[in-house]
């Protein structure tokens, strides 16, 4: 986009008299260069709409969620609290997909029985046992691990099959590449 | 080689686009101004270009990732 132009009037000049010495600036901004950007951005938004991919991300957001859950359990009192309501969400969480809302469980391959049994080391220990660490630790053990495996298997998949096409085509996508990269500059 | 051919090579290699719509994109290649020929070329040799000197590395890693991964025991017991 162009500015209007900045006219500085030097009234100060020794020029004997004649007409004062104008300044002008001007701005003009670059046009801004997306393309790479939008472009690279485009290519993992390709990638990370694969379901697989998509499972993945779950586990990991999964897995995450519960390092948190169990990093806050280690602290007697607000810990419970947030180890409870992540086993609350055990129960809730189908009614709320009943709803069309996401299901928030973040240990579904851990049966309620394990969930809650646990906490009763919580009520033994008065807090100092870090129980939401078991359920985690099957959570990962059972699905997460396998699915963020899966995962970045895929991705890896994806990129080395754009490579191979690459290399099945490559004389003449080099071909092409040249013709816009030397139009670019020229 | 002319432009035109140029872009279809392109269109036709990109990752970015569904197959409907190099399909689309092919078919009006004809139809497109030599600016938007231009443009359309530049950028996606930019994004090839790009894409293919990070590609190695990006595999690489990811295969370093994936074998640590495997390595951490709970994940190898998962998969077993």
């Amino acid at each position: 986009m162009e500015k209007f132009p900045d006219i500085e009037i030097d009234d100060d000049n020794d020029n004997g008299g004649r007409r004062p010495i104008i300044e002008v600036e001007t701005e003009i901004e670059e046009p801004p260069i997306i393309a790479e950007y939008v472009l690279t951005e485009a290519r993992w938004k390709k990638i990370l709409k694969d379901p697989e991919v998509k499972k993945g991300l779950a586990a990991l957001g999964r897995t995450l969620a519960n390092t948190g859950v169990t990093i806050a359990d280690l602290v007697p009192g607000m810990g419970e609290a947030v180890s409870w309501s992540a086993d609350a969400l055990k129960v809730i969480g189908p009614a709320l997909k009943k709803f069309g809302l996401p299901n928030l469980d973040i240990t579904p391959s851990v049966s309620k029985k394990i969930a809650f049994g646990t906490e009763i080391l919580e009520l033994q220990t008065l807090g100092m046992a870090t129980t939401h660490a078991v359920e985690a630790f099957l959570q990962f053990k059972r699905q997460d691990a396998r699915l963020i495996l899966d995962a970045l298997k895929k991705i890896k998949e994806t990129l080395a099959e754009e490579k191979m096409r690459y290399e099945e085509n490559k004389s003449e996508i080099d071909q092409a590449i040249k013709v816009f990269s030397d139009d670019q500059n020229g | 080689m002319d432009k035109k051919t140029a872009l279809k090579i392109l269109i036709e290699d990109s990752f970015l686009f569904s197959p409907i719509l190099k399909e689309r994109l092919v078919q009006n290649i004809d139809s497109m101004t030599d600016d938007d020929i231009s443009a359309l070329g530049k950028m996606l040799a930019g994004d090839k270009k790009e894409t293919l000197e990070s590609l190695e590395k990006e595999i690489a890693k990811l295969d370093s990732i994936i074998d640590k991964y495997r390595e951490t025991p709970s994940a190898s017991a998962s998969a077993i």
